[in-house]
């Protein structure tokens, strides 16, 4: 496959946030408080981003009752999450001369 | 149940949409059906409610419906491409887009497809309109104008509408699409316009209704009298000696009909004979005396287009020594005539052994006695 090359934000911290399962309510609360409320997702958008991530198998449907379904993280999904983070990683610390030198 | 109707904004303008029903609940009157121009409400307690739009062609699935309800959008109502939601109350609801970029995804497609109409729409228009030697329209049009006011302005406001709306759309789709584009967040409480356009379209439309079928009420048809009681000629004044007869079982009978309409008066009179030698003569007048004498010259193409056998202005000859009219044009069976505010068309079966001169001075005479 080739590389998808850099993440969205908002996938990025979809898969962060489904490192543990959750629903989509669940969700936009998680991400808003692991963003410190900076990240704020509408249904809308998420509703397109677990689509899409379901379809590239990054997540998957862990439980679904009458109304609601459950998603998790997949290990294709983890490891995409991990190389983003790797490389934002990367980036954080190819800046950090610039902030020493400030 | 007690229930109100209001006219809703333009699909496009989302804002406004989303401003207006969550003015009406606060008033008491809860969203529950959105159709092309009119939302019915319901009434119900005055709540805080709030109005959400989102454009999507594709029906939604219940499993998107149940995650925006997990979100606190409650689904009310789909019409089109627009569906309306509202969040529940008490419920911490979050915008159905936070960031405009996403929610300008959503009106893409929308813009593609106004532009898409209205270009296709255009070139259309603009061959219809601009091109009457190809479509005959513009005669066609008056014809109908003259004859049925009413029914030709209601035509012609809906084209004019259905066009102007077509590009007003577009643009301010385009508009939209642009500012969200931007990151430009949507306003949700825009101040909203008076429907005028649309009410007076409605007027408008319910006005030429009225005089449609003011003009359909006032057309009075009656048997031919002995004697004329308007301006059209008999054949008796022609004359021809014979008895009022109909040649054939199910031709209409001796008739006269009198219409209005704003632009003109008009009579069409049919009168049939068995001469007193056994063969037989008829006459068909359409008289238009018009208040607008400038539509002559189209309502006379417009007639000749109608013509019974001779279409081609090559059939006709110009007859020139009939007194009050600017124009005369005879066929074989038909002859038509304009002066500045009166078209007449002429349509004649002549006896067999009638000469082509004795013909041509029968139309004469018709026109003549009419003038």
């Amino acid at each position: 496959m080739a590389d998808p090359g850099p993440m969205t934000e908002a996938m990025y911290y979809v898969l962060l946030a489904l490192t543990r399962a959750d629903h989509g309510y669940g969700l936009m609360q998680r991400i808003r408080r692991i963003t410190g409320g900076r990240v704020n997702m509408g249904p809308g958008t998420l509703y397109g981003l677990i689509t899409r991530l379901l379809k590239d198998g990054l997540i998957t449907l862990e439980e679904q009752d009458e109304r609601r379904k459950t998603y998790l993280i997949t290990d294709k999904g983890r490891q995409a999450l991990l190389e983003e983070y790797r490389r934002l990683k990367r980036l954080v610390e190819d800046g950090k001369e610039l902030e020493d030198e400030i | 149940m007690k229930y109100r109707y209001a006219i809703h904004p333009e699909d496009y303008r989302v804002g406004e949409n989303e401003g207006f029903y969550t003015d009406m609940a606060g008033k008491g009157w809860r969203l529950e059906k959105r159709g092309q121009i009119f939302s019915r409400f319901v009434k119900a307690e005055p709540r805080g409610e709030v109005y959400r739009i989102e454009i999507d062609y594709s029906e939604f699935s219940d499993e998107k419906l149940d995650f925006y309800e997990d979100c606190g959008w409650e689904y009310v109502t789909r019409q089109n491409y627009v569906n309306v939601f509202r969040s529940k109350a008490g419920y911490e609801q979050q915008e159905l887009y936070a960031d405009p970029k996403e929610q300008a995804e959503t009106v893409r497609r929308m813009r593609r497809r106004s532009w898409i109409s209205d270009l296709l729409a255009l070139p259309v228009l603009i061959f219809v309109l601009l091109l009457p030697p190809v479509g005959d329209y513009l005669p066609r049009f008056v014809k109908l104008l003259v004859a049925e006011t009413g029914y030709a302005l209601l035509l012609a406001c809906l084209l004019v509408y259905i066009v102007v709306l077509g590009i007003a759309g577009a643009v301010r789709i385009e508009l939209l699409y642009r500012s969200l584009k931007r990151g430009q967040p949507l306003d949700h409480t825009p101040k909203r316009r008076r429907p005028v356009h649309k009410v007076l379209f409605l007027t408008v439309m319910a006005a030429c209704l009225v005089l449609s079928a003011a003009q359909f009420a006032t057309v009075k048809k009656e048997d031919m009298p002995e004697k004329p009681d308007d301006v059209y000629i008999t054949l008796e004044e022609l004359g021809f000696q014979g008895e009022r007869r109909v040649m054939f079982e199910g031709y209409e009978d001796n008739y006269v009909e009198h219409m209005w309409s704003p632009v003109a008066d008009m009579v069409r009179s049919m009168e049939m004979m068995r001469l007193t030698d056994g063969d037989w003569v008829s006459l068909e007048q359409d008289i238009y005396d018009l208040r607008a004498g400038f539509l002559s010259k189209l309502l006379m193409e417009a007639l000749m287009k109608d013509a019974v056998f001779d279409r081609d202005i090559g059939d006709y000859e110009e007859l020139t020594g009939v007194e009050g009219y600017d124009q005369v044009l005879a066929g074989g069976m038909e002859c038509f005539a304009r002066s500045r505010d009166r078209v007449v068309r002429v349509y004649m079966m002549f006896p067999s052994e009638m000469s082509r001169v004795d013909r041509v001075r029968c139309f004469e005479s018709v026109l003549e006695g009419l003038s």
